[in-house]
């Protein structure tokens, strides 16, 4: 009881300050449900639920976790909320005292980044992709007054931006015996994708570029993605860490996401060319997909319209 | 420059009230604020239900908010000259105002368009004989008016008044054609943030377009910002033997193009 006073006495004081209310322990969202799990060698994962933003889950709908090498850990994505990542940064020191160096923010995507304020206190190298600035630039706000709608305001941190940004050129980190290559993809899932391989343990981290059982979210560009699908299928990774779906998996999971993404476009383009509108559109393709994917009603229509708008100009 | 910003701060604050108001509202509320805006836009004029003459077709939940398919069926018999479409809890709600030519076939017209909030949208067509016939559809969708325009991925500038034909390859029952025009324009409203002036961008929309088939009008049409980014209008036409289509565009900073589509095989 002392401990929950004391704590709320501390939030109204930084509140106060002008401070957020980061790395401040929230009692509603209910972690327990959570587990974090070593699917590799010094890589912890949790899986995110396959749901969308309510205040019961606090948008810890992403996959996320850490990676630790001998001088620091790594961050893969922070989580889609203030207590997500919270809650990240009491599992990370249940496993190590290490300085969180690095926080990988893999997207401009919510359920990914808005858990990146519960590190700011821990100073980390907050990594993006070098478009992601003006990705954020343009819907961080939008998506925080979203958010906030959805999970309630107390659960909503501020947005953080990278303080590195990854070019086409790629880049390099070093956990400490541990090296971490990181890839700046071209407009795909979104226009911002980074993905980075952990070479200890041939273990690629594609983020939202793969969707494993989840209805995949198109934000950027139907033919990038397929074109960028194909980087993920290499001789360097034994196995991938979706952004949503079962924690890790092996090549083999690229194979469906890849099937509907094709599927989508195939049946966008020929909707198009018999001069099916887009209402009409929406209603049929992809429709053999449904029994495939969690969500799919909530996404695939949207998936169909960015489709449509993106191909009837080929 | 500054003029613009003011203007775009404007807008943005006169939507967030727009958006409050829609995500509160309550039917009664609606009825109300149909009632002050139809008055402001038809004058005294008074306003029948349009029965199935008119039709409004739209998803009752929109999953894009910032391209929401919207069909309308107008019955030949009732002589429309025009029909505006007006998105009551939009910014700006008259989203636009279509005028048919001596070469328009009303039966069918198909926009995408914008939408803040939860809104009811409104089709009220003219008739030649001075009636205003409405229409009227409740939409659910969220942030379609402050939603980016794309994620910059290509400039949304890029090959700006480029325009497309496509036409449906079936007939109507009836026999007219189904044609489909394409332009290239991000129609900014004024509210997307501009990530390298750290401002809004000023507002620059398409708000006149006119389409000629064969030397005739087939229509006109005066739009606002509630029309979607790269904008397309489908119509029905009636072939003629060697028939063209003349489209012209203005928007307005000032831009115009003009397209000529060579006759549909
Ligand atoms: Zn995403």
């Amino acid at each position: 009881m002392a401990r929950v006073s004391s704590a709320h006495a501390t939030r109204r004081t930084m509140l106060a300050g002008g401070l957020c209310a980061c790395c401040l322990p929230r009692a509603g969202f209910s972690a327990s449900s959570f587990r974090m799990q070593e699917v590799a060698p010094g890589i912890f994962l949790r899986r995110g639920l396959d749901a969308d933003a309510t205040p019961d889950n606090a948008d810890a709908i992403a996959n996320i976790g850490f990676i630790v090498g001998k001088k620091a850990v790594l961050v893969t994505d922070s989580g889609g909320s203030l207590p997500d990542g919270q809650w990240l940064k009491t599992e990370i020191r249940r496993v190590t005292k290490l300085p969180i160096g690095y926080v990988v923010l893999s997207h401009v995507h919510p359920d990914h980044i808005f858990g990146a304020c519960a590190f700011l206190n821990e100073a980390p190298e907050f990594i993006g992709h070098h478009k992601l600035p003006d990705a954020l630039h343009i819907r961080g706000a939008f998506y925080r007054k979203k958010l906030s709608d959805e999970i309630g305001a107390a659960d909503v941190g501020p947005l953080v931006t990278p303080t590195r940004v990854i070019g086409p050129e790629g880049g390099t980190l070093d956990l400490g015996g541990r090296r971490i290559t990181l890839r700046a993809h071209g407009t795909a899932h979104t226009t911002c994708d980074l993905s980075f391989l952990d070479h200890q343990t041939r273990t690629l981290f594609p983020a939202d570029l793969l969707f494993v059982r989840r209805v995949p979210a198109l934000d950027g560009s139907l033919s990038g993605w397929l074109k960028e699908l194909g980087t993920l299928e290499t001789p360097d990774a034994v196995a991938l860490v979706p952004g949503h779906g079962p924690p890790l998996v092996t090549p083999e999971a690229i194979a469906p996401l890849r099937r509907y993404l094709e599927t989508l476009r195939d049946e966008t383009r020929l909707a198009i060319r018999n001069g099916r509108s887009l209402d009409q559109a929406i209603d049929t393709v992809a429709a053999g997909e449904r029994g495939n994917w969690t969500l799919f009603d909530s996404y695939n229509a949207r998936n169909v319209t960015e489709a449509y708008k993106e191909l009837e100009w080929e | 420059m500054k003029k613009y910003l003011f203007v775009s701060a404007m807008l943005c604050a006169a939507m967030m009230s727009a958006s409050a108001h829609a995500s509160d509202g309550t039917e009664p509320d609606r009825v109300q604020r149909w009632a002050a805006l139809s008055h402001r836009i038809f004058g005294a004029a008074p306003l029948s239900p349009a029965g199935p003459a008119v039709t409004l077709d739209m998803p009752a939940q929109a999953d894009d908010a910032a391209v929401v398919p919207l069909t309308l069926r107008i019955d030949p018999a009732i002589h429309a000259v025009g029909v505006d479409v007006i998105i009551d809890d939009n910014p700006s709600p008259v989203a636009a105002k279509i005028h048919f030519g001596p070469a328009a076939d009303p039966t069918l017209i198909k926009l995408q368009v914008r939408i803040d909030g939860f809104t009811n949208v409104h089709a009220v067509a003219r008739t030649a004989d001075g009636r205003l016939l409405e229409t009227s559809r409740f939409v659910k969708a969220a942030g379609g008016c402050s939603g980016p325009v794309g994620l910059g991925g290509d400039d949304p500038m890029l090959n700006i008044g480029a325009m497309k034909m496509r036409f449906d390859p079936v007939p109507q029952p009836d026999g007219a054609a189904e044609a489909t025009l394409l332009i290239r324009h991000p129609n900014y409203n004024g509210m997307q943030f501009d990530p390298v002036t750290q401002g809004y961008k000023p507002a620059r929309y398409i708000d006149k377009t006119n389409i000629q088939y064969d030397g005739r009008t087939v229509l006109s049409m005066e739009t606002d910002i509630s029309i979607s980014s790269n904008p397309e209008i489908s119509f029905l036409y009636r072939k003629v033997k060697d028939g063209a289509f003349d489209v012209r565009i203005a928007d307005t900073r000032g831009g115009s193009w003009n397209h000529v589509f060579p006759a549909d095989r």
